[in-house]
């Protein structure tokens, strides 16, 4: 006769196959996972509530950026549209203010100048001045101004 | 009684629920009408109702001289439009009280205009006002409710040339529809003006186009940029002295036209008179005729100036030398038809070249009939005369030149056609022709615009064209020589001398072709009195016409023309720093 010796909760004899619980299957476990999901209906609507309300949100957001983002390109434009026309006017003032016949009227009128005419006679040039390099005239023109 | 009420209150309750059933099958109906069946119809009424096409303008190309100063440009300006409907008298006085300073008008003068349109009540009070005095409107819209109910502005680009009526025959003007009207406007009309853009949009209360609604659209494409051959400064130096030479001479009108005779570039275009481009009603009694450019588009006959081709001809054909005499006897019987000297003198025997420093028509008509009629006239076509140069200017003619063959053509043409009679051309055609000469045998395309530009990148650059060698560079310098040797021999050419620079120039004194064929008395006032030279010689800087119409102060180009063509030229050569040539004495 062997000996044995008891220990709690422990089987000596492999239990029965009626007392062992089989492992849950594939499909219970997705059942339970569902379970865990499983909420209440008005929990259910308000968190749809708040994601359309969300989705809503982000969109008007994104509009009104657009929009508003529209507002400053035409803004920019009409801006961009004034300052080439001002840009024109001032080409045009330019022209106006270089217009020979302009230009004229004020040398007569404002400055009293008159037209050389006739009234002039030609000189004569030394001719080591005639034979001066260009670069001894500006030199001499520059010494001068000092 | 009581089953009577029950009666009545039972029908009572039906009937409200039925009349809010009838109603509300009634609206169910039409909103299926409206959303469903005319579901298209409606959402484009709605669409045409929010959406606008706009029409973006494109900025007029600028038209610039050769050193780049502005002779047009675009301003911004506004027509004035005004609304007189539901507008009582005291409404419409106090309109033409307030509107007629600002637009240079009677208030009795504008309340009439206003009160005068019938048929409408919508007029245009006033076109392409400039800012300054739109700027007045807005602060009179801003003040005057009568004037903000009834008056609006619409911006509109006004063409601005800074220079008045500078150069005003070369540009041209640009008419009220931004059109392009004689001159490089005209011709340059569709680089010029650009391409428009539109935008089509959904659009909000203040017509802003919506960002998220459908929208199409197209950038206008600005006009290009033109830059002409045209010296600014040679251009007033011409016009000064065109307008002075027209009060000493009693000349009715006159052009100078100044070319490069190697490339055919215009440099200066000066006419008399002229018409403000920035005003082009204001033209007075002179009517439309004065926009035609006189330069391209009126034929004249040149008279003696013609001779320089015909012995030009005549010698590069061989039939003729400088030094070739022959005996002229003053007159010469052409076909039984006698044809003198315009001074009725006979030279004796005199070589070609002092028959054409003298003018004589019977020493041209020796070279003319020496060469040939079919060479003669060959040597014509090829100096491009009958036919437009091409020149980028609206309007040119292509003067009158009957050949051998032609119903109007007689043997006599080939005498008279020598001296410059019975053959018309125009100043330019004149220019291009004796260019040739001056530059050594060729003939050149003239043109006035160097480059088309777009954003400051050339689209087009024009560059001197030659059409066809015409005469040998042999003839062209002796020719040259015959000239200079008339300008120094004789008193007409002295004239056109500037001291220090050989020049060579020839006179011509026409009569003006009158109705039915005959010319017009060539009394004082009935000729066209021109000279037409180039200078130095050897290498000539300028080529320059002066033409005269009607002088009184004498009938011909050697005392009317001669002195304007000498006094310019001194002006040239020192704008330009041409060194002299010759010994001044």
């Amino acid at each position: 006769m062997a000996l044995r010796i008891a220990v709690p909760n422990y089987p000596l004899d492999p239990p029965a196959a009626a007392d062992v619980e089989a492992a849950p299957s594939a499909g219970e476990r997705r059942a339970r996972l569902e379970s865990y999901l499983a909420l209440d209906p008005a929990f259910r609507f308000l968190i749809a509530l708040a994601l359309v309300t969300a989705i809503s949100l982000l969109y008007l957001g994104q509009a009104s950026s657009v929009t508003e983002l529209n507002y400053a390109v035409q803004s920019q434009s009409a801006l961009h549209t004034k300052l080439i026309h001002e840009q024109q006017d001032l080409q045009l003032q330019i022209a106006h203010a270089q217009a020979l016949p302009q230009i004229a009227r004020t040398a007569g009128t404002r400055l009293g100048m008159v037209p050389v005419g006739k009234a002039f006679r030609y000189l004569s040039v030394p001719a080591e001045v005639q034979v001066a390099s260009p670069v001894d005239t500006q030199a001499g023109l520059a010494a001068g101004s000092r | 009684m009581p089953q009577a009420q029950n009666l009545i209150r039972g029908w009572r309750i039906w009937t409200v629920p039925v009349v809010f059933l009838l109603g509300a099958l009634y609206m169910g109906v039409r909103l299926f009408q409206l959303q469903v069946l005319d579901e298209t119809k409606m959402a484009t009424r709605v669409v045409n109702n929010i959406t606008r096409t706009d029409q973006i303008l494109p900025n007029r190309g600028v038209i610039r001289d050769a050193r780049g100063f502005l002779l047009a440009g675009d301003a911004q300006a506004a027509d004035l439009y005004m609304d007189k409907g539901q507008k009582n008298d005291t409404d419409l006085h106090t309109l033409a009280d307030l509107l007629g300073p600002v637009l240079a008008e009677s208030p009795d003068d504008l309340y009439t205009r206003i009160r005068g349109v019938t048929g409408t009540n919508t007029l245009l009070l006033a076109r392409r006002l400039d800012s300054e005095a739109a700027s007045r409107v807005r602060q009179l819209r801003n003040t005057w409710p009568v004037v903000e109910g009834s008056v609006w502005l619409d911006q509109q680009p006004r063409r601005d040339y800074p220079n008045g009526n500078f150069a005003a025959h070369i540009l041209g003007f640009t008419d009220y529809d931004n059109q392009g009207q004689y001159g490089v406007e005209q011709f340059y009309d569709d680089k010029l003006a650009g391409t428009p853009g539109f935008v089509t949009a959904e659009r909000d209360s203040h017509m802003i186009p919506l960002p998220v609604g459908d929208s199409s659209q197209k950038s206008a494409m600005d006009g290009a940029d033109l830059d002409l051959t045209v010296d600014s400064a040679v251009q007033y130096m011409a016009e000064r002295e065109l307008d002075n030479t027209l009060k000493q001479t009693g000349a009715q009108k006159g052009m100078i036209l100044i070319a490069d005779p190697y490339t055919g570039a215009i440099i200066a275009l000066a006419t008399a008179p002229r018409f403000d481009p920035n005003h082009f009603t204001d033209i007075g009694q002179d009517g439309w005729g004065l926009y035609k450019n006189p330069a391209v588009s009126d034929v004249y006959e040149p008279g003696s100036t013609f001779k320089v081709l015909t012995m030009a001809a005549a010698i590069d054909g061989g039939a003729v030398t400088p030094d070739t005499t022959f005996n002229c006897a003053g007159v010469v019987n052409a076909y039984g038809t006698l044809i003198h000297n315009s001074t009725q003198t006979a030279h004796g025997v005199e070589s070609m070249k002092e028959g054409l420093a003298r003018s004589c028509n019977i020493a041209i008509d020796y070279a003319a009939t020496s060469l040939g009629e079919k060479k003669f006239y060959q040597y014509v076509q090829a100096f491009g005369i009958g036919k437009a140069t091409g020149i980028d200017l609206a309007g040119e003619g292509r003067g009158i030149l009957h050949l051998p063959g032609d119903d109007a053509y007689s043997p006599i043409n080939l005498y008279t056609n020598g001296f410059g009679q019975g053959v018309s051309v125009t100043p330019v055609q004149l220019v291009a022709a004796i260019s040739a000469v001056a530059n050594g045998g060729l003939l050149m395309k003239p043109y006035v615009v160097s480059t088309v530009s777009r954003n400051g990148q050339p689209i087009q650059v024009n560059k001197p064209t030659v059409v066809r060698r015409v005469i040998s560079a042999d003839t062209a310098a002796q020719v040259r020589g015959m000239l200079a040797w008339a300008v120094d021999t004789t008193d007409a050419g002295k004239l056109a001398k500037v001291p220090g620079y050989s020049t060579a120039a020839k006179t011509g004194t026409a009569q003006i072709a009158g109705a039915n064929g005959t010319y017009e008395a060539d009394g004082l006032g009935g000729t066209i009195a021109s000279v037409v030279g180039f200078a130095p010689v050897d290498h000539p800087k300028f080529i320059m016409l002066v033409r005269l119409d009607r002088p009184t102060s004498s009938t011909f180009g050697g005392e009317t023309a001669s002195p304007a063509f000498g006094r310019l030229a001194a002006q040239l050569f020192q704008y330009w720093k041409v060194p002299p040539d010759q010994p001044v004495h």
